[in-house]
Parts: C-alpha cells; structure tokens; sequence
C-alpha cells in the first residue's frame, strides 16, 4: 500500500513536470509567432525592412526565439534587446519574488479573513452549534458582510488608485495587499468556501453526538475542545489545497495592481518588454510565470494527495 | 474567567496598535529621506547607457550627467557650449581646419584612473566602428580627417575636412567621451558585440558630475562624486501613465515630470508648482502619404500645403507664443537663428489652394486625417482645425484618432493624411532621413532624385556657409514637392517639486546638466 502511494506521488511530480515542460514551449513558440507577425517597434523605412514580407519579419523573430531555447538549455536567458548590457535574469528574478510575495500574502491573508469571516459565519447560522443571535447583532453582522461584498466587486485596479489617492505616506505594499485583499474577490471565495465546509461537517453525525455528551459547542470562532473547532479541522483538510490552487489567480492580479503602484514586480518586465519588442526579456518573463504557475499546481496536488489518502487521482 | 478574557482582549488591542503605529510610522518615514534627492518621473527609463549608441531620450538625458566631452553643452542657456575635459582650443590660423586641443590633467573617471588623450582616441574608434553602428558616425566622420595626440597623451591634433569656424569646433568635439580601459583591460572598439562592451553597458563608467549605481526594472540611480553638492542622488523612475505622474509630483512623490500635457497645466500652476520652458528639437506636420491615392498629385498636396493655416493653429494652441513657434518652413528657427530669413516653403493662402485643388482634378472623396490618441490635446486640436481649414479649400476630412495602430499604419503606408510630431533628431535637426527615398523615416513616401541628392548634400555639411545655401534649395524642392506641410514646434513644459530652487532647464540639448548645480546654497 505505502509502495502504491509513493509509485502515485512520483507519477503525479512526472506528470508535473512533462505539463510544465509542453506549457512552456508552447507558450513562449506562441508568443514569439505573434510578435514576430506583428509590425517593428520603430518607424523604420529602412530599404532592408522595406523589403522584408511579414513571413521573412516573422523568420528573424523565429531565428531569435531558437537562439533563447538554446541559451536556456544552458541555463541562460540571455541579454535584453532594449536595455543594452543587461542580463535578462537581472530584471526577471528579483523582480518574481516581489510579485510572488505579494501573491502568497495576499492569498494568505485573503484565506486568513475570508475562512475566519466563513467560519462565523456557519456558526451563527448552524442552531445545533448556538441559538440564533438577537436581530440587532445579525444585522450588523450582515452589514459587515454586504459591505464587503460590495468593496469585492470594485476592480482591484479601481481599487487600487483610491487608496493611493487617499493613503499618500503610507508604504506601497500595504496598499497593494489591501487592494488585493479587498478588490481581488477571493476572500469571499474563501468565505463562502469555508462556510459551505463547515456547515456540511455540522450535519454530520458525529457533531450530534459530541454534543450530546455534553461537549461544548463554542463561541463565535472554533476554539480548542469544541465541537466547532473539530469540524473545523475536518473541513480545513479540503480547504488546504484550495487555497494553493488561488495563488496563480491571484498573480495575474498582482502584475495589474503593481502598474498602479509601481512596483519593481514581474508586471513591467513583460509590459516594457511587450512594448519594446524585447524577445529574451517577454519569453524569460513567461517561463517564469509558466513555472511558478505549474510549481504551485503541483505542490497542491501533492498537498492534497498527502491530506486526502483516501482520494483517487487521475494520473 | 472574566480576568482572563479580558487580559486576553487587551493583549490583542495592544498588539494591533503597535502594529498600525509602526505602519504609520514606516509611512511618514517615507517622507523624511527625500532632502538631497531628485525623483525624476519619466515614461520610460533610459535605454542605454553608452552615449555614442543609438539612445532613447531619457538615455541621453542621463548621459549628460554621467560622461563628459571635449566641449559641451552647459545648459544655462540655449545652445551654449563651453570647455569640459580640454583646457584650450587653438585654430591652426594659417591652415583654419585644424586644431590644436588640450586636456585637462586633473580628471579622474568614476572608477579612480585618470583620463587622457588615449580615451579621446579609443572614443573616436569606437564611434567609426561600423559594428556599434554609431549614429555620430557618418556626419563626423565626414568632416573630422585626422584626431591623433602630439607630443604627450595631454595634447591633441584634430583637422578638418574644411576650415571650421571655433564654434562649430566646439560643436562637433561635443560627443561624449568613453574609458579606453575598464579594470585594467583595454575596452574593445566594438561594443555592442562583444562580452566587454555589453558589461560596460550594464555598469558604465565616465567623468560627469554623477556616477552610475544601479538599474532595475523601474528605476535607475546616479550618485553624486561631490559630496558637497546639495543633490546628492538622482533617481530616473519609470511611471508611464501621464495622469500618475501629474498625480506623483503633486503628492510629492516624485520630484521632476517631463511630457506634460497642456491640459494638466492649470492643475499644476493651481498647485503653485514652478515650471520651466524649452523648445524641443521637435515639429509638428501634416504628413501626405505620397504613393496612393489623391495625395500623390503633387498639385493637390501644393493646394493642401498652401490651405493650412497653421500660424492660426498655433496662436489658438499657444497664445500670443504660437506665432514663434510656428514653422513657416521646413527649417525650425530653433535649430539654427539663421533659418528665419528663409521664405515660407508654401505661404498659406486660401484662395490659390482652392484653385489648385480644382486644379488637381480632386472628386471630393473623403480623405483621412489620423491623429495619434496619445499627442493629447494638442494632437485632437490641431486635427480638427487641419480638418474644417481643409473643408474651406474644398477637400472632404474626416479626423481619426487612432491608438496603438497609428504607428503601423504610418510605416505600412495605409493612410491619406497624418498629423505627426517629428523629434528624435538629436543634437541638430537631420531631415535627411525624413526626405531620403531610402531614408529610416520617409514616411511621406516621397522618392525625387533631386530631393535625395539635394538633401544628401545637406546632410554631409556642418560649415553654415556651405549648408546654408544647400538650406534654401532644399526648401525651394520641398516647396515644390510638399510631402509634409509643416505646422508648429511646441514648447514644453518641465514641472517640478517646490523643494527645488535655482532650476534651469532650457536647452534641449543638455536639459538636466545643470541638476549639480540645484539647491546650492
């Protein structure tokens, strides 16, 4: 049995790993075709470009595309077209850690509200778990929750110019990770996730049955020794991968919240890049994104096949 | 119980406010460290950092901070060069096309070795390498024949091709100077192919007033080699959104913004920001596409050339200023004082443009006048004043104003009529590329073997009494063949942050050389 399970898991990372490999070629041969179609940067009358067919344009891009598949089978990405000298990894990443912190935080504090906002919110609906509160109370708890509903529906960018037109002194990523948090919609995913989770474990039948032996229900949140508190064990065991599998949404976010607040994160390699016609510099941004983006899937399917043993897995 | 609740209630309100202060506080800290630093906003960083490369205007800015030349452009006034790294320049009297050049010997570069004859050399061959594809390169290297030391490697010997008067000299010794030797190892001529040159591109070093720190993906830093100076650190930050630049400099963000829109004026000036003015190297045109279509009747691009009224644009644009901005021919004044007295290429003149379009045998087919979305105001203006001055000569316009498609529409061909904003010329207006039938920026499409040979020859002369004549000639054929019918440079407005004092940004030529001398005092 424990053979079978490692035999899974190495044919899940395999799987993984073939996955990322056809998306990255795939990806970047895509991309180097459109730009190679696509008119010169320049206002160029050249006699030579004059000449030159949209197949001929679209063979130089090509030429230069293979020349970066073979820089990257030795592990280089080479020279940025546009900002000569410079080492294409010198603006790809460094650049990737901020936009990727700034996308696990995001998600994180995202979940962190969002599972603590579901939580409560099942238990205040669940009678088995406490008697319905007073009307004052559950309607202000229901104007929390609408307003945040409403601030989730505003575009993170819309989102984001607000808060710098408002907040001038305070530190950019704070402001990043609050538009990101309230404009992305992912913390009431995450509520409305969790509270799904958590009001299917209360009609389980265990949950009767601990509180008929007198164990304590719990209060607002799940505390230790209370039966809320082991459901919510119970549901964070499908919430767990869930959460991981948000990261990769949420970065493609973070690359448009970061043009507002201008950050140094991966959102102006690729914009500059695109806009500059720089081939290595757009095609080293998108093996970047394609890997952190399969890494990340990976890691959660392994997740979920080490929290769920019972689960099948299609390889 | 109670006790231990509401310790634990008070515990967590503690730490929350611990945390919001030390926010706060990080936030206001943002503030404090700004004194002896200049943020300057721009929409895109500079590109590349060796001056005698093909570079991007911010680069070029940035160059005048970091390197040197033999004579350069002070930035005090228009168009005024002085000495840098030679102490004197002598002209051979007898002979008048040669001189005799000598360097200061107190100069170090950024990197502590001294600087010398041999840099001005290896700088020279560097720029006629065919490989780094200089765009100093044909234009100097027709008229400088001979640049050698004597005697020591403190003492030059420079002629000419023809007798050159001292100023244009000056002017022609005015590139940039490169290290001959970075790290002890001789720098190869050819730099953009070779492993030395690219590392020098990424970490260059020169003799300016400022030395380079670092590039990243939205900013690019210098620091200052004086530590007397009251600047001490020059930040070049790439916000490309216009509106947030207006914004940033505003909220104090950023400390400098170029390219600012005439509609965010009044913002700004309500703001009590101070601005400084300059002319830059740059013109606005009605570009005529001269291969397809009614426009390529030479006479009915005579009758459009002669029914634009662009004094009348320019004085709606720019107020009682518009009529010096105007361009009366295809020689801005702000290239050289001498232009003025040229006869307008084609005087407006609505009557005879009438007659001409009759003439030409036009059918009233609308035609299409395409304006770039991002000139702003002055784009969408001028566009439609082109457009009814053009219905009161008989020609149907119909005003488009494109986006990202405008640029591939010009290059391919596929247009009647464009406005355009013509910059890029560096140091002197070069039209050649603009006329050349082969030219990087004929965009007119206009191919006359007159006109190439004619502007060609134009092209090759630095000396005013050959290139002046060769001026009015290409005017008369321009005048003839009217692939453009010019219309207007356009000031521009620089802002900056009220902390700022003794801001002198006026010639287009070295626009931020006089940063080191800011706040001083």
């Amino acid at each position: 049995m424990q053979k079978k399970r490692i035999m899974t898991l190495l044919m899940l990372v395999g799987k993984a790993l073939l996955k990322t490999v056809f998306l990255v070629l795939l990806s970047t041969w895509l991309t180097a075709l459109v730009l190679g179609i696509l008119p010169q940067r320049e206002r160029s009358m050249d006699v030579q470009q004059q000449g030159q067919t949209v197949e001929q344009r679209s063979q130089t891009v090509m030429d230069r595309y293979g020349d970066w598949l073979v820089g990257l089978l030795h592990f280089d990405l080479g020279h940025s077209e546009h900002y000569f000298g410079d080492k294409v990894s010198k603006y790809v990443f460094s650049n990737l850690l901020l936009t990727f912190s700034l996308s696990l935080f995001s998600v994180i504090i995202s979940a962190a509200f969002g599972v603590l906002l579901g939580v409560h919110s099942a238990i205040r609906s669940s009678w088995r778990i406490q008697p319905p509160p007073d009307a004052k109370r559950e309607a202000g708890f229901n104007l929390f929750r609408y307003t945040l509903y409403v601030i989730n529906a505003v575009p993170t960018y819309i989102l984001g110019i607000m808060l710098l037109l408002i907040a001038t002194t305070a530190p950019m990523g704070l402001l990043v990770m609050i538009s990101m948090v309230l404009g992305s919609g992912i913390m009431m995913d995450f509520a409305q996730m969790s509270a799904r989770l958590m009001e299917e474990e209360f009609q389980e039948p265990y949950v009767l049955n601990a509180l008929g032996l007198g164990m304590k229900a719990g209060g607002a949140l799940p505390r230790p020794g209370t039966v809320s508190w082991h459901a919510f064990r119970a549901a964070s065991a499908s919430l767990l991968p869930l959460i991981g599998s948000k990261v990769p949404f949420i970065m493609g976010n973070v690359l448009v919240i970061e043009m507002v607040f201008e950050l140094p994160g991966l959102s102006e390699p690729l914009l500059g890049g695109l806009i500059n016609q720089d081939l290595p510099l757009v095609l080293s941004v998108l093996l970047l994104a394609v890997l952190v983006v399969q890494v990340i899937a990976a890691l959660t399917e392994v997740l979920d096949f080490v929290i769920n043993p019972g689960k099948q897995f299609l390889i | 119980m109670n006790k231990l609740i509401q310790r634990r209630r008070a515990t967590v309100a503690l730490a929350m406010t611990l945390v919001v202060a030390t926010l706060l506080a990080a936030g206001c800290g943002l503030l404090g460290g700004r004194k002896h630093e200049v943020i300057v906003a721009s929409p895109n960083l500079p590109d590349n950092l060796v001056p005698i490369l093909h570079q991007n205007d911010e680069a070029k800015m940035l160059s005048d901070l970091l390197y040197n030349s033999l004579a350069g452009f002070t930035g005090r006034r228009q168009s005024e060069i002085a000495l840098e790294l030679a102490d004197a320049i002598e002209q051979n009297l007898e002979k008048k096309d040669s001189y005799k050049i000598r360097l200061k010997k107190d100069v170090a570069w950024h990197d502590g070795r001294p600087f010398d004859g041999l840099d001005v050399l290896y700088t020279w061959a560097a720029i006629q390498n065919p490989a780094n594809d200089s765009p100093l390169r044909g234009r100097l290297g027709d008229i400088i024949t001979e640049l050698d030391t004597v005697g020591d490697v403190y003492t030059l010997h420079c002629a000419f091709r023809v007798a050159v008067a001292p100023d244009d000299a000056l002017w022609l010794l005015s590139f940039k100077i490169l290290p001959h030797m970075i790290n002890g190892a001789e720098m190869p001529t050819n730099l953009v192919e070779t492993d030395e040159g690219r590392a020098f591109g990424s970490n260059p070093v020169g003799t300016g007033s400022f030395r380079f720190v670092q590039r990243t993906s939205n900013e690019l830093e210098i620091s200052s080699i004086n530590p007397d100076q009251a600047i001490q650190k020059v930040l070049f930050r790439l916000q490309r959104d216009p509106n947030l630049r207006t914004l940033n400099l505003i909220k104090n963000r950023v400390d400098v913004i170029f390219n600012v829109d005439p509609e965010t004026y009044e913002q700004l000036d309500k703001k009590g920001l101070p601005h400084s003015t300059y002319a830059p190297k740059a013109f606005y045109a009605l570009a005529l596409n001269c291969s397809r279509g009614f426009t390529a009747n030479e006479t009915f691009r005579a009758a459009l050339a002669t029914g634009v009224n662009q004094v009348a644009i320019a004085a709606e644009l720019f107020g009682e200023d518009g009529k010096d901005f105007s361009m009366l021919n295809a020689f801005p004044a702000n290239d050289n004082p001498l232009y003025k007295r040229l006869p307008p290429t084609q005087a407006f003149d609505a009557e005879k443009a009438k007659t001409l379009v009759i003439k030409s045998g036009y059918n009233g087919e609308e035609l299409e006048l395409m304006v770039n979305e991002g000139m702003g105001s002055v784009g969408r203006v001028t566009g439609q004043r082109l457009v009814d001055q053009l219905k009161e000569i008989g020609v149907n316009a119909k005003l488009s104003v494109i986006g990202t498609a405008f640029q591939a529409k010009l290059v391919e061909g596929r247009y009647d009529m464009a406005l355009v904003l013509e910059d890029g010329f560096g140091r002197k207006y070069d039209h050649y590329a603009l006329y050349y039938s082969r030219g990087s920026r004929n965009i007119s499409r206009i191919r006359n073997v007159q006109l190439d040979d004619v502007a060609e020859k134009w092209n090759n002369s630095i000396v005013m009494d050959i290139k002046f004549p060769l001026t009015q000639e290409l005017n008369t054929i321009l005048g003839r063949l009217n692939p453009y019918a010019y219309l207007f440079s356009s000031p521009q407005r620089v802002y900056y942050s009220k902390k700022l004092r003794n801001v002198t940004i006026i010639d287009e030529d070295a626009l931020i050389k006089t940063l080191p001398l800011w706040n001083k005092g």
